[in-house]
Protein backbone atom coordinates (compact mmCIF):
# COMPACT_ATOMS: atom_id res chain seq x y z
CA UNK A 1 0.00 0.00 0.00
CA UNK A 2 1.77 3.06 -0.88
CA UNK A 3 0.52 6.85 0.68
CA UNK A 4 -1.23 7.79 -2.19
CA UNK A 5 -3.66 4.70 -1.53
CA UNK A 6 -6.59 5.28 0.09
CA UNK A 7 -8.54 2.34 -0.15
CA UNK A 8 -6.60 -0.74 -1.07
CA UNK A 9 -9.13 -4.47 -1.30
CA UNK A 10 -7.00 -7.82 -1.70
CA UNK A 11 -8.20 -11.07 -2.75
CA UNK A 12 -11.81 -10.13 -0.95
CA UNK A 13 -14.37 -13.06 -0.27
CA UNK A 14 -17.32 -12.35 1.43
CA UNK A 15 -20.80 -14.30 1.82
CA UNK A 16 -23.82 -14.04 3.96
CA UNK A 17 -24.30 -17.49 5.46
CA UNK A 18 -23.41 -20.15 2.61
CA UNK A 19 -24.03 -17.45 -0.58
CA UNK A 20 -20.99 -16.21 -1.92
CA UNK A 21 -21.31 -12.80 -2.54
CA UNK A 22 -17.87 -11.36 -3.39
CA UNK A 23 -15.34 -13.38 -4.98
CA UNK A 24 -11.69 -12.49 -5.24
CA UNK A 25 -12.17 -8.90 -5.65
CA UNK A 26 -9.10 -6.74 -5.79
CA UNK A 27 -9.31 -2.72 -6.01
CA UNK A 28 -7.21 0.30 -5.23
CA UNK A 29 -8.62 3.88 -5.19
CA UNK A 30 -6.37 6.56 -5.10
CA UNK A 31 -6.83 9.76 -2.74
CA UNK A 32 -9.17 12.66 -4.12
CA UNK A 33 -10.20 9.67 -6.62
CA UNK A 34 -13.90 9.22 -7.58
CA UNK A 35 -14.23 6.06 -8.12
CA UNK A 36 -17.67 4.87 -9.45
CA UNK A 37 -19.24 0.91 -8.74
CA UNK A 38 -21.66 0.28 -11.82
CA UNK A 39 -23.62 -3.37 -11.87
CA UNK A 40 -26.92 -4.81 -12.15
CA UNK A 41 -29.08 -5.69 -8.97
CA UNK A 42 -27.65 -8.41 -6.54
CA UNK A 43 -24.01 -7.97 -8.21
CA UNK A 44 -22.00 -7.66 -4.86
CA UNK A 45 -22.12 -3.11 -5.25
CA UNK A 46 -23.73 -2.22 -1.26
CA UNK A 47 -21.75 -5.38 -0.07
CA UNK A 48 -18.42 -4.27 -1.46
CA UNK A 49 -18.68 -0.39 -0.33
CA UNK A 50 -20.28 -1.61 3.06
CA UNK A 51 -16.39 -3.32 3.71
CA UNK A 52 -15.05 0.33 3.63
CA UNK A 53 -16.21 1.21 6.81
CA UNK A 54 -15.85 -1.94 8.56
CA UNK A 55 -19.57 -2.36 8.85
CA UNK A 56 -18.71 -5.98 7.15
CA UNK A 57 -15.60 -7.96 7.83
CA UNK A 58 -13.94 -9.87 5.09
CA UNK A 59 -14.11 -13.43 5.28
CA UNK A 60 -11.07 -13.91 3.24
CA UNK A 61 -8.62 -11.31 1.99
CA UNK A 62 -8.23 -7.42 3.52
CA UNK A 63 -9.49 -4.45 3.17
CA UNK A 64 -7.13 -1.57 4.17
CA UNK A 65 -8.14 1.89 4.79
CA UNK A 66 -5.87 4.84 5.13
CA UNK A 67 -3.74 2.17 6.39
CA UNK A 68 -6.45 0.82 8.92
CA UNK A 69 -7.32 -3.13 8.45
CA UNK A 70 -10.72 -2.85 8.75
CA UNK A 71 -10.94 -6.48 9.92
CA UNK A 72 -8.92 -5.30 13.45
CA UNK A 73 -10.14 -1.90 13.58
CA UNK A 74 -13.88 -0.59 15.34
CA UNK A 75 -16.35 0.12 13.05
CA UNK A 76 -16.67 3.67 15.08
CA UNK A 77 -13.26 4.63 14.27
CA UNK A 78 -13.21 3.92 10.81
CA UNK A 79 -16.35 5.72 10.43
CA UNK A 80 -14.54 8.70 11.45
CA UNK A 81 -12.16 8.45 8.41
CA UNK A 82 -15.04 7.25 5.82
CA UNK A 83 -18.54 8.65 6.05
CA UNK A 84 -21.33 6.32 4.38
CA UNK A 85 -24.55 7.76 2.79
CA UNK A 86 -27.12 5.24 2.81
CA UNK A 87 -29.35 4.82 -0.45
CA UNK A 88 -32.25 5.41 1.82
CA UNK A 89 -32.53 8.18 4.09
CA UNK A 90 -34.97 7.16 5.94
CA UNK A 91 -33.26 4.40 7.47
CA UNK A 92 -31.34 6.82 9.53
CA UNK A 93 -32.96 10.21 10.13
CA UNK A 94 -34.19 10.15 14.06
CA UNK A 95 -33.47 13.73 15.54
CA UNK A 96 -36.23 16.66 16.28
CA UNK A 97 -34.71 18.85 14.43
CA UNK A 98 -33.17 18.82 10.97
CA UNK A 99 -29.68 20.82 12.74
CA UNK A 100 -29.60 18.06 15.29
CA UNK A 101 -29.80 15.17 12.81
CA UNK A 102 -27.13 16.81 11.76
CA UNK A 103 -24.19 17.53 15.06
CA UNK A 104 -25.39 13.94 15.84
CA UNK A 105 -22.54 12.05 14.19
CA UNK A 106 -20.03 15.36 15.44
CA UNK A 107 -21.76 14.58 18.79
CA UNK A 108 -20.40 10.97 18.48
CA UNK A 109 -16.98 12.08 16.83
CA UNK A 110 -16.43 14.03 19.87
CA UNK A 111 -16.49 17.46 18.13
CA UNK A 112 -16.25 20.62 20.78
CA UNK A 113 -19.74 22.46 20.93
CA UNK A 114 -18.70 25.44 19.20
CA UNK A 115 -16.99 23.77 16.04
CA UNK A 116 -20.47 21.33 16.37
CA UNK A 117 -22.25 24.73 15.62
CA UNK A 118 -19.89 26.03 12.97
CA UNK A 119 -19.87 22.63 11.33
CA UNK A 120 -23.71 22.55 11.33
CA UNK A 121 -24.04 26.16 10.12
CA UNK A 122 -21.86 25.38 7.42
CA UNK A 123 -24.11 22.16 6.43
CA UNK A 124 -27.10 23.69 6.71
CA UNK A 125 -26.30 26.46 4.30
CA UNK A 126 -24.07 24.08 1.53
CA UNK A 127 -26.86 21.90 1.88
CA UNK A 128 -29.88 24.55 1.11
CA UNK A 129 -31.61 23.34 4.27
CA UNK A 130 -30.69 26.22 6.51
CA UNK A 131 -34.68 27.60 6.49
CA UNK A 132 -35.20 23.81 7.72
CA UNK A 133 -32.97 23.91 10.65
CA UNK A 134 -35.62 23.93 13.38
CA UNK A 135 -37.83 21.81 11.54
CA UNK A 136 -38.71 17.95 12.08
CA UNK A 137 -36.47 15.59 9.46
CA UNK A 138 -39.66 13.53 8.74
CA UNK A 139 -41.43 16.99 7.47
CA UNK A 140 -38.71 17.52 4.62
CA UNK A 141 -39.59 15.98 0.80
CA UNK A 142 -37.75 12.73 -0.22
CA UNK A 143 -35.21 15.15 -1.89
CA UNK A 144 -34.65 17.18 0.84
CA UNK A 145 -34.22 14.18 3.13
CA UNK A 146 -31.50 13.12 1.05
CA UNK A 147 -29.81 15.72 0.92
CA UNK A 148 -30.12 16.25 4.87
CA UNK A 149 -28.61 12.51 5.05
CA UNK A 150 -25.69 13.63 2.97
CA UNK A 151 -24.88 16.84 4.88
CA UNK A 152 -25.08 14.76 8.61
CA UNK A 153 -21.80 12.33 7.08
CA UNK A 154 -20.29 15.71 5.28
CA UNK A 155 -20.86 17.53 8.09
CA UNK A 156 -18.11 15.56 10.24
CA UNK A 157 -15.45 15.94 7.13
CA UNK A 158 -14.33 12.97 6.53
CA UNK A 159 -11.79 11.64 4.30
CA UNK A 160 -13.45 9.51 2.46
CA UNK A 161 -17.10 9.71 1.15
CA UNK A 162 -18.95 6.55 0.23
CA UNK A 163 -22.42 7.09 -1.51
CA UNK A 164 -24.90 4.46 -2.01
CA UNK A 165 -27.49 5.57 -5.25
CA UNK A 166 -27.19 9.28 -4.59
CA UNK A 167 -29.46 9.73 -7.33
CA UNK A 168 -32.38 7.53 -6.45
CA UNK A 169 -35.09 9.18 -6.37
CA UNK A 170 -34.13 12.55 -7.35
CA UNK A 171 -35.47 15.10 -10.24
CA UNK A 172 -32.84 16.85 -13.11
CA UNK A 173 -32.37 19.77 -10.58
CA UNK A 174 -31.16 17.80 -7.44
CA UNK A 175 -29.65 15.48 -9.76
CA UNK A 176 -27.85 18.76 -11.07
CA UNK A 177 -26.95 19.49 -7.04
CA UNK A 178 -25.20 16.72 -6.16
CA UNK A 179 -23.10 16.75 -9.37
CA UNK A 180 -22.37 20.78 -8.29
CA UNK A 181 -22.02 18.81 -4.53
CA UNK A 182 -19.25 16.16 -5.97
CA UNK A 183 -17.66 18.76 -7.72
CA UNK A 184 -16.93 20.52 -4.16
CA UNK A 185 -15.77 17.28 -2.73
CA UNK A 186 -13.40 17.26 -5.30
CA UNK A 187 -12.52 20.51 -4.81
CA UNK A 188 -11.71 19.62 -0.89
CA UNK A 189 -9.29 16.59 -2.20
CA UNK A 190 -12.06 14.31 -0.72
CA UNK A 191 -11.96 10.57 -2.14
CA UNK A 192 -15.30 9.42 -3.53
CA UNK A 193 -16.35 6.28 -4.23
CA UNK A 194 -20.28 6.10 -5.47
CA UNK A 195 -22.55 3.04 -6.26
CA UNK A 196 -25.11 3.83 -8.63
CA UNK A 197 -27.13 2.49 -11.64
CA UNK A 198 -27.38 6.02 -13.35
CA UNK A 199 -25.07 5.69 -16.37
CA UNK A 200 -25.42 9.27 -17.71
CA UNK A 201 -24.64 10.54 -13.50
CA UNK A 202 -21.53 8.27 -13.48
CA UNK A 203 -19.67 9.33 -16.70
CA UNK A 204 -20.62 13.32 -15.71
CA UNK A 205 -18.13 13.10 -12.54
CA UNK A 206 -16.47 9.83 -12.60
CA UNK A 207 -12.45 9.73 -12.64
CA UNK A 208 -13.21 6.21 -12.80
CA UNK A 209 -15.57 3.24 -13.72
CA UNK A 210 -15.60 -0.47 -12.17
CA UNK A 211 -18.37 -2.52 -13.11
CA UNK A 212 -19.42 -5.43 -11.09
CA UNK A 213 -21.51 -8.81 -12.13
CA UNK A 214 -21.97 -12.09 -9.98
CA UNK A 215 -19.95 -10.68 -7.14
CA UNK A 216 -16.48 -10.04 -9.12
CA UNK A 217 -15.34 -7.07 -10.96
CA UNK A 218 -15.75 -7.67 -14.74
CA UNK A 219 -13.79 -4.77 -15.65
CA UNK A 220 -12.50 -1.04 -14.88
CA UNK A 221 -11.35 1.90 -16.86
CA UNK A 222 -12.17 5.54 -17.46
CA UNK A 223 -15.64 6.69 -18.77
CA UNK A 224 -14.48 6.08 -22.28
CA UNK A 225 -12.85 2.96 -21.66
CA UNK A 226 -15.70 1.71 -19.73
CA UNK A 227 -18.92 3.47 -22.34
CA UNK A 228 -17.31 1.98 -25.40
CA UNK A 229 -17.68 -1.35 -24.83
CA UNK A 230 -21.46 -1.81 -25.50
CA UNK A 231 -21.04 -5.32 -25.09
CA UNK A 232 -19.51 -4.99 -21.39
CA UNK A 233 -22.50 -2.49 -20.37
CA UNK A 234 -25.14 -5.39 -21.97
CA UNK A 235 -23.75 -7.92 -19.97
CA UNK A 236 -23.73 -5.47 -16.35
CA UNK A 237 -27.48 -4.88 -17.76
CA UNK A 238 -26.26 -0.96 -17.75
CA UNK A 239 -27.79 1.26 -20.77
CA UNK A 240 -25.53 3.74 -22.40
CA UNK A 241 -26.84 7.18 -22.51
CA UNK A 242 -28.47 7.68 -26.07
CA UNK A 243 -25.83 9.74 -27.16
CA UNK A 244 -23.24 7.64 -26.49
CA UNK A 245 -25.14 4.96 -28.08
CA UNK A 246 -25.57 7.26 -31.25
CA UNK A 247 -22.20 7.75 -31.48
CA UNK A 248 -21.38 4.61 -31.49
CA UNK A 249 -23.24 3.60 -34.56
CA UNK A 250 -21.34 6.65 -36.34
CA UNK A 251 -18.32 5.13 -35.18
CA UNK A 252 -18.70 1.69 -36.90
CA UNK A 253 -20.04 3.96 -39.74
CA UNK A 254 -16.77 5.46 -39.91
CA UNK A 255 -18.53 8.45 -39.79
CA UNK A 256 -16.56 9.79 -36.62
CA UNK A 257 -12.59 8.48 -35.35
CA UNK A 258 -12.81 5.92 -33.03
CA UNK A 259 -11.13 7.16 -30.43
CA UNK A 260 -13.68 10.23 -29.91
CA UNK A 261 -14.65 10.66 -26.63
CA UNK A 262 -18.86 11.59 -26.84
CA UNK A 263 -20.41 12.10 -23.49
CA UNK A 264 -22.84 14.98 -23.86
CA UNK A 265 -25.04 16.44 -27.04
CA UNK A 266 -22.57 18.89 -27.43
CA UNK A 267 -19.30 16.58 -28.05
CA UNK A 268 -21.36 14.75 -30.34
CA UNK A 269 -22.87 17.94 -32.04
CA UNK A 270 -19.53 19.29 -32.43
CA UNK A 271 -17.85 15.91 -33.82
CA UNK A 272 -20.29 15.68 -36.50
CA UNK A 273 -19.86 19.73 -37.31
CA UNK A 274 -16.05 18.51 -37.63
CA UNK A 275 -16.85 15.56 -40.30
CA UNK A 276 -18.91 17.43 -42.30
CA UNK A 277 -16.49 20.43 -42.41
CA UNK A 278 -13.96 18.16 -43.58
CA UNK B 1 -33.47 -11.93 15.78
CA UNK B 2 -33.04 -15.51 15.78
CA UNK B 3 -35.54 -16.23 18.34
CA UNK B 4 -37.95 -15.11 15.87
CA UNK B 5 -36.70 -17.08 12.94
CA UNK B 6 -37.47 -20.23 14.73
CA UNK B 7 -41.31 -18.98 14.87
CA UNK B 8 -41.20 -18.22 10.96
CA UNK B 9 -42.47 -20.85 8.11
CA UNK B 10 -40.08 -22.90 6.53
CA UNK B 11 -41.39 -24.30 3.10
CA UNK B 12 -40.37 -28.21 3.32
CA UNK B 13 -42.09 -31.72 2.39
CA UNK B 14 -43.17 -33.36 5.31
CA UNK B 15 -45.97 -35.20 6.71
CA UNK B 16 -46.37 -32.28 9.57
CA UNK B 17 -46.24 -29.91 6.84
CA UNK B 18 -48.75 -31.51 5.23
CA UNK B 19 -51.39 -31.90 8.16
CA UNK B 20 -54.11 -29.11 8.07
CA UNK B 21 -53.59 -26.01 10.37
CA UNK B 22 -56.63 -27.03 12.41
CA UNK B 23 -55.26 -30.75 13.26
CA UNK B 24 -52.01 -29.41 14.04
CA UNK B 25 -53.93 -26.60 16.73
CA UNK B 26 -55.43 -29.98 18.68
CA UNK B 27 -51.84 -31.11 18.98
CA UNK B 28 -50.63 -27.66 20.18
CA UNK B 29 -53.36 -27.41 22.67
CA UNK B 30 -52.50 -30.68 24.03
CA UNK B 31 -49.37 -29.39 24.28
CA UNK B 32 -50.47 -25.90 25.75
CA UNK B 33 -52.65 -27.43 28.04
CA UNK B 34 -50.28 -29.96 29.35
CA UNK B 35 -47.39 -27.75 29.99
CA UNK B 36 -49.77 -25.21 31.95
CA UNK B 37 -51.48 -28.28 34.42
CA UNK B 38 -48.46 -30.56 35.06
CA UNK B 39 -45.10 -29.24 36.95
CA UNK B 40 -43.68 -32.16 36.92
CA UNK B 41 -39.86 -31.28 35.60
CA UNK B 42 -40.25 -35.05 34.40
CA UNK B 43 -42.97 -34.57 32.56
CA UNK B 44 -41.96 -31.50 30.98
CA UNK B 45 -39.02 -33.04 29.83
CA UNK B 46 -40.71 -35.84 28.26
CA UNK B 47 -43.09 -33.27 26.55
CA UNK B 48 -40.03 -31.74 25.13
CA UNK B 49 -38.36 -34.74 24.27
CA UNK B 50 -41.89 -35.74 22.38
CA UNK B 51 -41.23 -32.25 20.39
CA UNK B 52 -38.05 -32.69 19.41
CA UNK B 53 -38.72 -36.05 17.74
CA UNK B 54 -42.13 -34.50 15.99
CA UNK B 55 -39.02 -31.85 14.58
CA UNK B 56 -37.35 -34.37 13.46
CA UNK B 57 -40.50 -35.43 11.51
CA UNK B 58 -41.57 -32.15 10.24
CA UNK B 59 -38.02 -32.00 8.84
CA UNK B 60 -36.83 -28.83 10.52
CA UNK B 61 -34.99 -29.88 13.30
CA UNK B 62 -32.50 -27.14 13.05
CA UNK B 63 -34.56 -23.90 12.72
CA UNK B 64 -36.17 -25.91 15.68
CA UNK B 65 -33.41 -25.97 17.62
CA UNK B 66 -32.27 -22.34 17.31
CA UNK B 67 -35.47 -20.81 18.72
CA UNK B 68 -35.01 -23.38 21.62
CA UNK B 69 -31.58 -22.55 22.28
CA UNK B 70 -32.72 -18.75 22.17
CA UNK B 71 -35.78 -19.04 24.54
CA UNK B 72 -33.30 -21.13 26.73
CA UNK B 73 -31.96 -17.36 27.70
CA UNK B 74 -35.16 -16.51 28.97
CA UNK B 75 -35.82 -19.88 30.50
CA UNK B 76 -32.59 -19.43 32.26
CA UNK B 77 -33.82 -15.69 33.31
CA UNK B 78 -37.08 -17.09 34.61
CA UNK B 79 -35.12 -19.69 36.35
CA UNK B 80 -33.18 -17.32 38.45
CA UNK B 81 -36.48 -14.94 39.26
CA UNK B 82 -38.03 -18.04 40.39
CA UNK B 83 -34.75 -18.66 42.98
CA UNK B 84 -34.87 -15.37 44.04
CA UNK B 85 -37.64 -14.23 44.36
CA UNK B 86 -39.89 -17.46 45.85
CA UNK B 87 -36.73 -18.88 48.01
CA UNK B 88 -39.06 -21.61 49.57
CA UNK B 89 -40.31 -22.91 46.65
CA UNK B 90 -36.83 -24.75 45.93
CA UNK B 91 -35.03 -25.93 43.05
CA UNK B 92 -37.44 -28.49 41.70
CA UNK B 93 -39.60 -25.60 41.13
CA UNK B 94 -37.88 -23.33 39.47
CA UNK B 95 -36.59 -25.82 36.92
CA UNK B 96 -39.99 -26.91 36.24
CA UNK B 97 -40.91 -23.08 35.55
CA UNK B 98 -38.18 -22.55 33.08
CA UNK B 99 -39.32 -26.12 31.27
CA UNK B 100 -42.69 -25.13 31.53
CA UNK B 101 -41.85 -21.99 29.26
CA UNK B 102 -39.25 -23.98 26.89
CA UNK B 103 -41.68 -26.51 26.41
CA UNK B 104 -44.58 -23.64 25.39
CA UNK B 105 -41.82 -21.53 23.15
CA UNK B 106 -40.73 -25.20 21.51
CA UNK B 107 -44.30 -26.30 20.80
CA UNK B 108 -45.54 -22.84 19.19
CA UNK B 109 -42.56 -22.50 17.32
CA UNK B 110 -42.75 -26.13 15.72
CA UNK B 111 -46.77 -25.41 14.51
CA UNK B 112 -45.71 -21.58 12.96
CA UNK B 113 -41.83 -23.86 11.25
CA UNK B 114 -44.72 -25.96 9.57
CA UNK B 115 -47.78 -24.05 9.06
CA UNK B 116 -47.72 -21.38 6.39
CA UNK B 117 -49.14 -18.08 7.76
CA UNK B 118 -51.47 -17.97 4.56
CA UNK B 119 -53.05 -21.74 5.42
CA UNK B 120 -53.65 -20.40 8.77
CA UNK B 121 -55.37 -17.67 7.70
CA UNK B 122 -57.74 -19.35 5.69
CA UNK B 123 -58.14 -21.46 8.30
CA UNK B 124 -59.39 -18.54 10.58
CA UNK B 125 -60.98 -17.03 8.10
CA UNK B 126 -63.11 -20.10 7.03
CA UNK B 127 -64.02 -20.61 11.03
CA UNK B 128 -65.53 -17.14 10.61
CA UNK B 129 -63.35 -14.64 11.57
CA UNK B 130 -63.41 -11.29 10.05
CA UNK B 131 -61.00 -11.37 7.39
CA UNK B 132 -59.05 -7.95 8.77
CA UNK B 133 -58.21 -9.76 11.80
CA UNK B 134 -56.51 -12.54 9.67
CA UNK B 135 -54.72 -10.73 7.35
CA UNK B 136 -53.30 -8.59 10.56
CA UNK B 137 -51.75 -11.93 11.85
CA UNK B 138 -50.66 -12.93 8.46
CA UNK B 139 -48.93 -9.73 7.77
CA UNK B 140 -47.28 -9.52 11.56
CA UNK B 141 -45.62 -13.05 10.63
CA UNK B 142 -44.81 -12.27 7.19
CA UNK B 143 -43.34 -9.01 7.91
CA UNK B 144 -41.07 -10.81 10.69
CA UNK B 145 -37.73 -11.15 8.16
CA UNK B 146 -38.50 -7.47 6.76
CA UNK B 147 -38.46 -5.56 10.60
CA UNK B 148 -35.31 -8.05 11.01
CA UNK B 149 -33.73 -6.74 7.77
CA UNK B 150 -34.82 -3.03 8.65
CA UNK B 151 -33.41 -2.99 11.73
CA UNK B 152 -29.68 -4.40 10.26
CA UNK B 153 -29.89 -1.37 8.01
CA UNK B 154 -30.55 0.88 10.77
CA UNK B 155 -28.01 0.13 12.81
CA UNK B 156 -25.70 -0.30 10.49
CA UNK B 157 -26.70 3.26 9.21
CA UNK B 158 -26.46 4.91 13.07
CA UNK B 159 -22.81 2.85 13.07
CA UNK B 160 -21.33 4.68 10.25
CA UNK B 161 -22.17 7.63 11.67
CA UNK B 162 -20.12 6.91 14.72
CA UNK B 163 -22.81 5.79 17.15
CA UNK B 164 -21.62 3.10 19.47
CA UNK B 165 -23.35 0.11 19.81
CA UNK B 166 -20.88 -2.30 20.49
CA UNK B 167 -18.59 -0.75 23.48
CA UNK B 168 -19.17 1.60 26.53
CA UNK B 169 -21.02 0.85 29.66
CA UNK B 170 -24.63 -1.02 29.54
CA UNK B 171 -26.91 2.23 30.41
CA UNK B 172 -24.80 4.03 27.10
CA UNK B 173 -25.71 1.64 24.88
CA UNK B 174 -28.82 1.47 25.96
CA UNK B 175 -29.69 4.89 25.39
CA UNK B 176 -27.72 4.43 21.55
CA UNK B 177 -29.89 1.56 20.88
CA UNK B 178 -33.26 3.64 21.82
CA UNK B 179 -31.88 6.29 19.09
CA UNK B 180 -32.61 3.30 16.47
CA UNK B 181 -35.73 3.25 17.56
CA UNK B 182 -37.18 6.37 15.74
CA UNK B 183 -36.48 5.32 12.33
CA UNK B 184 -37.41 2.46 12.61
CA UNK B 185 -40.82 2.80 14.09
CA UNK B 186 -41.31 5.72 11.54
CA UNK B 187 -40.53 3.69 8.32
CA UNK B 188 -42.44 0.61 9.43
CA UNK B 189 -45.50 3.19 9.91
CA UNK B 190 -45.16 4.17 6.71
CA UNK B 191 -44.64 0.96 5.00
CA UNK B 192 -47.97 0.28 6.66
CA UNK B 193 -49.53 3.00 5.60
CA UNK B 194 -48.16 2.26 1.38
CA UNK B 195 -49.11 -1.56 2.26
CA UNK B 196 -53.04 -0.68 3.28
CA UNK B 197 -53.06 1.56 0.36
CA UNK B 198 -51.75 -1.26 -1.75
CA UNK B 199 -54.67 -3.26 -0.33
CA UNK B 200 -57.40 -1.26 -0.59
CA UNK B 201 -56.73 -0.47 -4.35
CA UNK B 202 -57.15 -4.09 -5.12
CA UNK B 203 -60.00 -4.30 -3.72
CA UNK B 204 -59.34 -5.59 -0.32
CA UNK B 205 -62.33 -4.77 1.92
CA UNK B 206 -65.00 -4.39 -0.56
CA UNK B 207 -68.22 -5.47 -0.37
CA UNK B 208 -68.20 -8.64 -2.11
CA UNK B 209 -67.56 -11.78 -0.21
CA UNK B 210 -64.50 -12.62 -0.95
CA UNK B 211 -63.51 -16.52 -2.50
CA UNK B 212 -60.99 -18.61 -1.36
CA UNK B 213 -58.50 -19.40 -4.17
CA UNK B 214 -57.09 -22.57 -2.29
CA UNK B 215 -60.39 -23.88 0.68
CA UNK B 216 -58.86 -25.48 3.22
CA UNK B 217 -59.85 -29.26 3.46
CA UNK B 218 -58.96 -31.94 6.17
CA UNK B 219 -57.88 -35.79 4.96
CA UNK B 220 -58.25 -38.76 6.26
CA UNK B 221 -54.79 -38.51 8.41
CA UNK B 222 -56.27 -34.88 10.44
CA UNK B 223 -59.62 -35.99 11.60
CA UNK B 224 -57.37 -38.99 12.69
CA UNK B 225 -55.24 -36.59 14.71
CA UNK B 226 -57.58 -34.43 15.79
CA UNK B 227 -59.88 -37.26 17.49
CA UNK B 228 -56.88 -38.88 18.70
CA UNK B 229 -55.54 -35.35 20.14
CA UNK B 230 -58.91 -34.84 21.59
CA UNK B 231 -58.92 -38.02 23.37
CA UNK B 232 -55.38 -37.65 24.28
CA UNK B 233 -55.96 -34.33 26.21
CA UNK B 234 -59.16 -35.26 27.41
CA UNK B 235 -57.21 -38.07 29.39
CA UNK B 236 -54.23 -35.99 30.52
CA UNK B 237 -57.00 -33.11 31.81
CA UNK B 238 -59.01 -36.00 33.61
CA UNK B 239 -55.68 -38.10 35.00
CA UNK B 240 -54.97 -34.17 36.57
CA UNK B 241 -58.24 -34.06 37.98
CA UNK B 242 -57.97 -37.29 39.66
CA UNK B 243 -54.61 -35.73 40.86
CA UNK B 244 -52.20 -37.91 38.91
CA UNK B 245 -49.05 -37.79 39.12
CA UNK B 246 -48.55 -35.81 42.38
Amino acid sequence: MSVDDAIVVEGLYFSYSEKLVLKNINLRIKKGEIVTIMGENGAGKTTLIKHFNGLLKPKKGKVIVLGMDTSQTPVSQLARHVGLVFQNPDYQLFAETVEEEIAMALRNFGFPEERIKARVDWALKVFELDRYRKRSPYSLSIGERKRLSVASVISYDPPIVVLDEPTAGQDFVQKEKIVELLFLLKQLKKTIVMVTHDVEFAIKRSDRIVLMANGEIIAQGTPFQIMSSIELLKKTRLKPPQVVETAYILKNRNVLPAETSIFTPKDLVEAVARYVCS
Amino acid sequence: MSVLEGFLYKPKESPLHRLDPRSKAIILLFYTVTSLIYLDPLILCVLLLSIFLLSIVGKCVKEWGKSVKATATFALVIFILNILTSPGQGYVYAIAMSLRFLSLAAAFSLYFLTTPPEALALTLEAAGLPRDFTLMLTLSLRFVPTLARDLQIVTDAFRSRGLKLDSGSYMERLYNFAKLLTPLIVFEIRRSLMIAEALESRGFGGAAKPTLYKPPRMSFADYIIMIGGLAALGAIVFLRFLGFPQ
